[in-house]
């Protein structure tokens, strides 16, 4: 029997990947920051750990760079930055984005009145 | 009392073997690129608590996420078009896995016709009642 996927997994999914794009708009980020940033936005329902598999596949796209850097302490971090095709993705995204969620507003009521 | 870090280890590495079994759905490199990033997250919030205990250990790892859901994002985010039901747990056995099973019962199935053949040509041996016996003189 197939478990359905729960409705804040399904929004979550396509949109995420966004949210870690733009997080790094302003600047590089430390991996373990965009893990920590993420997984505790309670909306979100995503936890630390499902942002690697994420990462990773935004590395793959080459929306993505990323460089190792020596830490003061512990081991060598991993540092994300958004590439230019990355940049291009979240510009579509935001179009995208807003007129699908200014139409589901309108539709289900809830847009701002 | 001091724990020793011994301890905490084991729960790191418990937690991250039940990530693995978890992902054997998952391409090889791509368990091991997880277990990887996780193992070096683990270890970065490890290094950078204050005071090690089990408790901040286990709060890493809680907010690391359950293994389950973990294994079940990363096989989402490398096929998202992978039906739920095929992607959780038994691709294990995938295709060859499947093949053996309608094999046997394949197998199953053709024993089971070659008794009920065996049995229809030999003929069921029964004794005759008894009372069947043609005789000429009738018990009083």
């Amino acid at each position: 029997m197939d478990t359905p996927v729960g409705l804040s997994t399904a929004l979550r999914r396509g949109t995420l990947e966004f949210c870690v794009l733009a997080l790094l708009e302003n600047g590089e980020q430390y991996s373990l920051e965009l893990a920590r940033r993420l997984g505790s936005e309670q909306a979100l329902t995503t936890s630390e750990g499902t942002l690697y598999p994420l990462l990773s596949r935004l590395r793959r796209a080459g929306w993505v760079t990323t460089t190792w850097q020596e830490a003061p302490a512990g081991p060598p971090r991993r540092y994300y930055a958004l590439a230019t095709s990355g940049k291009t993705a979240l510009g579509h995204f935001r179009a995208e984005w807003t007129a699908f969620r200014d139409t589901v507003d309108r539709i289900v009521g809830t847009d701002p009145k | 009392m001091t724990t020793p870090p011994d301890t905490f280890d084991q729960l790191v590495s418990d937690y991250l073997d039940t990530v693995e079994n978890a992902s054997t759905g998952l391409p090889a490199d791509r368990r091991r690129e997880l277990l990887s990033d996780l193992r070096a997250h683990i270890e970065a919030e490890r290094a950078a608590l204050a005071s090690p205990t089990e408790a901040a250990v286990r709060d890493i790892l809680d907010r690391l996420g359950d293994p389950e859901s973990l294994a079940a994002e990363a096989r989402f985010i490398e096929d998202p078009l992978m039906p739920p039901a095929a992607r959780s747990g038994n691709r294990r056995f995938g295709v060859p896995g499947r093949l053996l099973v309608a094999l046997g019962l394949a197998v199953l199935l053709f024993l089971l016709l070659g008794l009920a053949v065996a049995s229809g040509r030999g003929g069921t041996h029964v004794e005759p009642a008894p009372g069947n016996r043609t005789s000429t003189a009738q018990p009083r």
